[in-house]
């Protein structure tokens, strides 16, 4: 009985004497290192956005926003100064057309694909689960950063950073 | 210069009961070499902190900056009332409460002319030792008097979340709870050297009804101030925070059930010394939890990692102690007198299986996000569903228990026996079945299930009052264990009918809503009027305007707010709410549309909400009543 408390009571403490070393607030996104979901969307200015979009040659930027969500406001002059040297993809979660083309055009349009996620499901198989959410994708259309919340200047660093080591 | 004397006074408590943890040390392996007057000590030790306590809250009151807790958590503009609150608004000055509470129940204690000077002696030995613990994780990793150099002008705010009357007192409350299980503890560690246990279960009786009614206050307090504060339109959300308060709640309660037992038969003694020791050590483990920040929850709580790890060796040295004194002392025969299932205590031990199976699932959940982490390292949450699904299956035996117990004989009884006295019971059971699901059939059938068994545990309990006054002719000598009992069930009753409302029933709207705009929800229709600034002492506020009409006339008007704090641009949302006895409608605003006419509003209607609160106070008001009874009992 007392060995049995004993061995009890070193399990418990170990967990939580470990737990205290972790921070629970960080969590990493399932799909990194693995190959973006497939998913086929009505395009913004185009037929159809699907993921052999992304599949195509360089490093891509997925952006999941919409123009219904303040904080995708705070982050967008980001997305304009990173759609200068890279190609930023959009897919607007639950947002109507001319909603997003009046948004688009006052403030500047990064996007050089957007997908309409109308019904907010790829947005699921993507894991997100909150606007904005950035994701970096490589040449093979392997996912291998996971931003969440608005990109903001100090963040831009870190970026810019993981996706010159990509190249 | 009264901070540094607060921070004297508290070295000098240290030291007071380093005294006592010492005799209990030397004790251990020299029986009775050492031997203070713990009586005095304890009385000693109270003042000594009661001082220390008013020191800082004095501090707090003057905006003395110069202490970093304060500079942090007060501000000049702040309302008199919340400078004071502000002292428990943060973590070192909340454990200093803690403190507080614990040598005032030391000090209570000391008082009591019910046990011997022998077994005083010894509980507060012990419990000294526990006040000696706290005070130096205070000195050591949480000082409250600790100095910021240079004293900046001005203090940050304190957390506008916790700006708010049931804020300020519901942490209080729920120390009181909280912290009277420690006295639990004492006196049943100390019980178990003696030879006869049962002895002392009359000692404890009062406190375990006492800690449990401010644990249920507390906990009441705490999810009614979610409820129109925090604008998600919920009064229970399942974080971490509100498990750890739930789960001593639910041992506690299964606890003052046993306890019954061993007072008035003689069983059970040994487990319920078990329980209490485990109530306490669920306290503690609910306050690593929350303290630790190992767990991700709504509630703010500044972390630190070192003093995670003194809470953790605190859990630990303290439930060790517990359970090796209890396997010394024990010697795990079982006891001679057997317990029929179908007897009062029987029905009693049921009851403890389930609370206990349900602390442990929710104990469970709570902490398996940890495992998850360290084991597998895995990132896992566990969310209200999970909570939802185990507590469903529960509730049902639970349920026919409650209903059954208070009828059934003590040592030996007959089910079909007690179902032929329940007749006339039984009989309204499904007529008031088929009312409640006639008025209700539109609603999802799970709902209507909930809310017949919250009436059944109503209907048995007032049924009990009726059987009584047959046998007794006289409605106004109803003892005070039997209105307990009854009001208390009664209180859950309530509460499951409440809880049912305003999750499974609940009705939510959100939309812009434009001004003169017209949102139905259930019967109301809630017209948008605007928005105005208001400014408050501390904060400018946007105050949003809804009639509310029902059948085309006026009711009221509701203000919710969304309010901007002058410093550290802190927004919170102050819900507005018209309760009515069927249900309470709530409307929180939210932001402004772009076209600056339109804006969010939230609007729901939350059935039976308010019989949650009226089912806490039937609770309280039964524990009150055993507690009356527990002290009346020793004389």
């Amino acid at each position: 009985m007392r060995i049995l408390f004993l061995i009890f009571f070193c399990f418990f403490f170990f967990i939580f004497y470990e737990g205290l070393k972790k921070d629970p607030k960080e969590i990493p996104s399932n799909l990194i290192s693995k190959k973006i979901p497939e998913f086929n969307l009505k395009g913004f200015n185009s037929s159809e956005m699907t993921n052999y979009d992304l599949y195509k040659s360089e490093i891509k930027i997925i952006n999941f926003f919409a123009s219904w969500c303040p904080p995708c406001q705070i982050e967008h002059e980001q997305l304009m100064h990173l759609s200068k040297k890279n190609s930023v993809f959009g897919i607007a979660k639950k947002n109507q057309l001319d909603e997003l083309s009046s948004w688009l055009k006052r403030l500047g349009n990064p996007y050089t694909k957007i997908g309409m996620d109308l019904e907010g499901d790829v947005s699921i198989d993507w894991g997100v689960y909150g606007l904005p959410e950035t994701f970096i994708v490589d040449e093979e259309g392997i996912i291998k950063y996971k931003h969440v919340g608005p990109i903001m200047k100090r963040d831009l660093k870190e970026l810019e950073s993981v996706i010159k080591n990509l190249r | 210069m009264i901070s540094e004397l607060g921070f004297l006074l508290l070295i000098i408590v240290f030291l007071v009961s380093s005294l006592s943890s010492f005799e209990l040390l030397m004790n251990t392996k020299y029986p009775k070499n050492f031997s203070f007057d713990q009586d005095k000590l304890s009385k000693l030790i109270f003042l000594l902190t009661l001082s220390s306590f008013i020191c800082l809250s004095f501090s707090f009151v003057n905006s003395d900056f110069s202490l970093n807790v304060v500079s942090k958590n007060s501000n000049s503009q702040l309302p008199i009332i919340y400078k004071f609150t502000g002292v428990w608004g943060n973590h070192e000055g909340s454990i200093l409460l803690w403190l507080l509470v614990m040598t005032f129940f030391g000090f209570l204690f000391s008082k009591s002319i019910f046990a011997s000077t022998n077994f005083k002696n010894d509980v507060l030995k012990i419990h000294n030792t526990l006040c000696f613990l706290i005070v130096s994780f205070i000195l050591f990793t949480s000082n409250p008097f600790e100095k910021t150099f240079p004293p900046p002008i001005e203090g940050s705010d304190l957390n506008p979340l916790l700006q708010d009357p049931g804020l300020a007192i519901h942490p209080p409350f729920l120390y009181l709870g909280y912290v009277g299980f420690s006295i639990i503890y004492s006196i049943s560690v100390a019980a178990l050297s003696y030879k006869n246990k049962a002895l002392f279960i009359k000692i404890l009786r009062p406190w375990v009804f006492m800690s449990w009614i401010f644990l249920t206050c507390g906990i009441g307090l705490g999810s009614w101030w979610a409820y129109y504060e925090l604008g998600w339109g919920g009064f229970w959300f399942w974080d971490p925070v509100e498990n750890a308060s739930l789960l001593p709640w639910l041992t506690a309660s299964a606890l003052l059930h046993t306890i019954v037992i061993a007072d008035k038969r003689g069983l059970l003694v040994n487990w319920t010394i078990v329980l209490s020791i485990l109530t306490f050590i669920l306290s503690l483990l609910g306050t690593f939890l929350v303290r630790s920040g190992v767990l991700v929850s709504v509630h703010a709580f500044a972390n630190d990692p070192t003093r995670g790890i003194y809470i953790l060796l605190l859990l630990f040295s303290i439930s060790a102690f517990g359970v090796i004194k209890y396997l010394n002392n024990n010697t795990f025969t079982s006891s001679q007198s057997k317990i029929n299932l179908v007897s009062r205590e029987g029905m009693i031990s049921l009851n403890n299986i389930f609370m206990l199976s349900l602390a442990f699932t929710v104990l469970l959940g709570t902490i398996y996000p940890l495992f998850s982490n360290v084991i597998f390292n895995s990132k896992i949450s566990v969310g209200a569903p999970f909570f939802n699904s185990i507590l469903m299956p529960v509730m049902f035996p639970f349920v026919f228990g409650m209903i059954i117990g208070p009828y059934a004989r003590w040592g030996k009884d007959d089910l079909i026996k007690i179902l032929n006295r329940l007749k006339i019971l039984l009989f309204s059971f499904i007529i008031i079945s088929f009312a409640v699901w006639y008025l209700n059939y539109k609603d999802p059938v799970l709902a209507i299930i909930f809310i017949i068994l919250g009436c059944w545990i109503i209907i048995s309990s007032l049924f009990e009052l009726v059987q009584f006054q047959k046998v007794n002719r006289n409605i106004f000598h109803i003892p005070n264990k039997m209105i307990a009992q009854v009001s208390a069930h009664i209180g859950i009753g309530l509460l499951i009918i409440g809880a049912t409302g305003s999750s499974i029933l609940k009705k939510e709207k959100i939309q812009f809503q434009e001004v003169g705009e017209i949102v139905k929800v259930n019967k109301f229709d809630v017209q948008f009027q605007g928005v105005k600034k208001v400014e408050g002492p501390n904060y400018i506020s946007q105050m949003g305007f809804f009639k509310i009409f029902s059948k085309d006339k006026l009711i009221t008007i509701l203000k919710p707010e969304k309010r901007f704090y002058n410093s550290g641009n802190q927004v919170t949302t102050e819900a507005a709410i018209y309760s009515t006895i069927l249900g309470d409608l709530y409307i929180a605003i939210g932001d402004v549309h772009q076209n600056k006419i339109k804006w969010t509003s939230r609007i729901w209607y939350n059935p039976y909400t308010i019989w949650i609160w009226i089912g806490v106070v039937f609770l309280a008001i039964g524990g009150s009543f055993s507690f009356v009874n527990s002290l009346r009992r020793k004389k």
